[in-house]
């Protein structure tokens, strides 16, 4: 933890009218931090306490029963399951396929660029245009099995997304096609960032192309490796619009998709047991921060070490 | 940024490594491209010729210009409607998420008050909250003020925008001299003027790239209005599509009435809901991977 630096040409402390501006710059900032996260967050606290329709004041306090209530769900204990191999999923998924196509575009290669932009397409693509066009692609009659039955591997046609044994897989799938090109931009950024001089110097003591990517970036490339897994496992536990468009509200329970913010609002919003969603907002924040905040406490601290404390 | 690497080691050798990556990447390539390539033809097709031909010949242009009429008249323009919502709702959140952050990211960055470090660390951790948590919460939140079904039921929560306030003070913090800003303090500038007359007109890539990651997620962004708006007149255009979606006999029996939608008009729908941000996107390409590599040297 550095100290300020050396030039400072008021060492004084600031007067009340310096601090006011301060307040003024920052305040809109802080004031959309208090009605957009304390104050809900809070209330999704409160209301979780209650049997509540939604309808005035809620009045029917029923203590910890909410959140015994959904520990105890068998849907609730699936949806959790399901966040769970998405995150493994998009992980083992996502992960290898990103190095390996970051390493090879890591060199001259003609149409790089282009390259680049079209992986990256996919990322700004909302959700729900994904899960549209491919559920139309992946229907029992669609494109997909259409291919398949043409090429004469009619017999490894399947219902890609109302067999429970597969759909999971599909959806590990579409995260693929709709997230790598994010993880290949960002390890591509890392890999800039690694000095040239380093696998010049390991070429020039005889390493391999490979001896030097396993030796030389991939541990140099760890640190962007480890941001990026952080935030994709965050994103799978909050996964929502594409399994609610693809596998709908009901299906996806059935389909073997459905998860934690799935869960919420069918019990909750479309229910109308407002009391209870809240309280599966509330254990959905604890899972995602509890789980964010061990990562960053046990695998990311040394690379946010510098970025929390360090600079002035 | 420029990304020449000249002088880098070619990397694979051999000419059969060079070809066993050349073939990986082609197919990875394929893998995006194919389902892309396919919506758009889809769009020149009739139903029947979607499900009867194969799945990669263009149709016909006047397919398209059924599918164009039939997608319009859905609802009587209800899709004409949704996309200017979804314009209306993105480019409102862009003007507050900018009011907001940039003047918080600048006092994190290049002012000193007592609370700044707290406040960073609360901006770190704002980020890691799951949106999706907060979404019911503040429904209720907007119901008890009487917002809800107004456009600021989603624009307000829309503007809340930590990753921009972080994304300002990466870049104030390590592109702007502090010696600037002390001089023009000790020229009598009193702490909204430095911001205004010297760090502002300085901030401009910052501004824009705030902008554009505001605007994909607005534009993007499902669960939010999904919950917060009662009527279809207010829908955006990614709700939206939910309705066509619904009345489209192939995802549920039960709609073929009058109002059915067919697929190819659906793939329309989502080719037309993607225009808008796919621009916005390759025209900024460029500085947003500059921008995003800059974000990463700071570590």
């Amino acid at each position: 933890m550095r100290t300020s630096p050396p030039l400072r040409p008021r060492r004084r402390g600031i007067g009340w009218a310096q601090r006011l501006e301060i307040t003024a710059l920052s305040g809109p900032a802080i004031l959309m931090f208090l009605a957009f996260v304390i104050f809900p967050v809070v209330m999704a606290a409160y209301y979780g306490f209650y049997r509540w329709k939604g309808f005035g004041v809620p009045t029917n306090f029923v203590g910890l029963d909410n959140y015994v209530t959904i520990l105890q769900d068998k849907p609730f204990r699936e949806a959790l399951l399901h966040n769970g191999l998405i995150v493994v999923l998009s992980l083992v998924l996502q992960g290898p396929i990103a190095i390996g196509f970051a390493l090879l575009l890591n060199q001259r290669m003609r149409g790089q660029s282009v390259i680049r932009v079209l992986i990256f397409v996919p990322y700004v693509i909302a959700e729900v245009i994904v899960g549209t066009a491919f559920s139309l692609m992946l229907q029992t009659s669609g494109a997909v099995n259409g291919v398949l039955q043409s090429i004469g591997l009619g017999s490894l046609q399947q219902d890609w997304l109302s067999n429970r044994a597969i759909a999971i897989w599909t959806l590990g799938l579409i995260l693929t096609w709709k997230y790598v090109g994010f993880a290949v931009i960002l390890f591509l950024a890392g890999m800039q960032n690694i000095p040239e001089e380093l696998s010049d110097a390991a070429a020039m003591d005889g390493a391999s192309y490979w001896q030097t990517q396993r030796w030389i970036t991939l541990p140099l490339l760890m640190p962007t490796i480890r941001i990026w897994a952080f935030l994709s496992i965050i994103g799978a536990l909050q996964l929502f619009d594409l399994v609610y468009i693809i596998w709908g509200q009901y299906v996806s329970s059935t389909a073997g998709t459905s998860t934690m913010a799935t869960y919420m609002v069918t019990e909750g919003r479309n229910a109308g047991n407002y009391g209870y969603g809240n309280a599966v907002a509330v254990v959905l924040f604890i899972i995602s921060m509890t789980v964010a905040l061990a990562y960053q406490r046990f695998v990311l601290r040394r690379d946010t070490e510098g970025a929390l404390t360090g600079g002035r | 940024m420029p990304t020449t690497r000249a002088g880098r080691p070619a990397g694979v050798t051999g000419r059969s490594g060079r070809a066993i990556g050349t073939a990986v990447v082609a197919i990875f390539v394929l893998f995006f491209l194919i389902p892309m390539a396919w919506l758009l033809l889809a769009t020149t097709k009739s139903a029947r010729g979607l499900t009867v031909g194969s799945p990669f010949t263009p149709g016909t242009l006047g397919d398209l210009g059924r599918n164009w009429e039939q997608l319009f008249a859905f609802q009587d323009g209800a899709v004409t409607l949704w996309v200017g919502n979804s314009a209306l709702y993105a480019a409102g959140a862009l003007v507050i998420t900018v009011i907001a952050s940039i003047p918080a990211g600048y006092a994190m960055a290049l002012t000193r008050f007592r609370f700044r470090r707290l406040l960073l660390v609360i901006t770190l951790i704002v980020m890691l909250i799951p949106n999706t948590a907060l979404v019911l919460p503040i429904f209720l939140e907007l119901n008890s003020v009487g917002l809800i079904g107004s456009p600021l039921s989603v624009i307000l929560p829309m503007s809340f925008f930590p990753f921009g306030v972080y994304l300002t003070y990466i870049y104030f913090s390590t592109s702007i001299p502090r010696d600037l800003l002390s001089a023009a303090r000790i020229d009598g500038c009193t702490e909204l003027q430095v911001f205004t007359r010297v760090a502002l007109p300085l901030a401009a890539p910052i501004v824009a790239l705030v902008a554009f990651f505001s605007f994909v997620q607005s534009w993007n962004n499902f669960f939010l209005p999904f919950v917060m708006l009662p009527s279809s007149d207010g829908y955006p255009i990614q709700v939206g599509l939910t309705s066509l979606l619904a009345s489209t006999p192939a995802f549920n029996p039960s709609s073929a009435g009058s109002e059915s939608v067919q697929l190819p008009t659906l793939a329309l729908a989502t080719v037309i809901s993607v225009l808008p941000v796919l621009i916005v996107f390759l025209f900024s390409q460029r500085f947003l991977v500059a921008g995003m590599t800059a974000g990463g040297t700071k570590e």
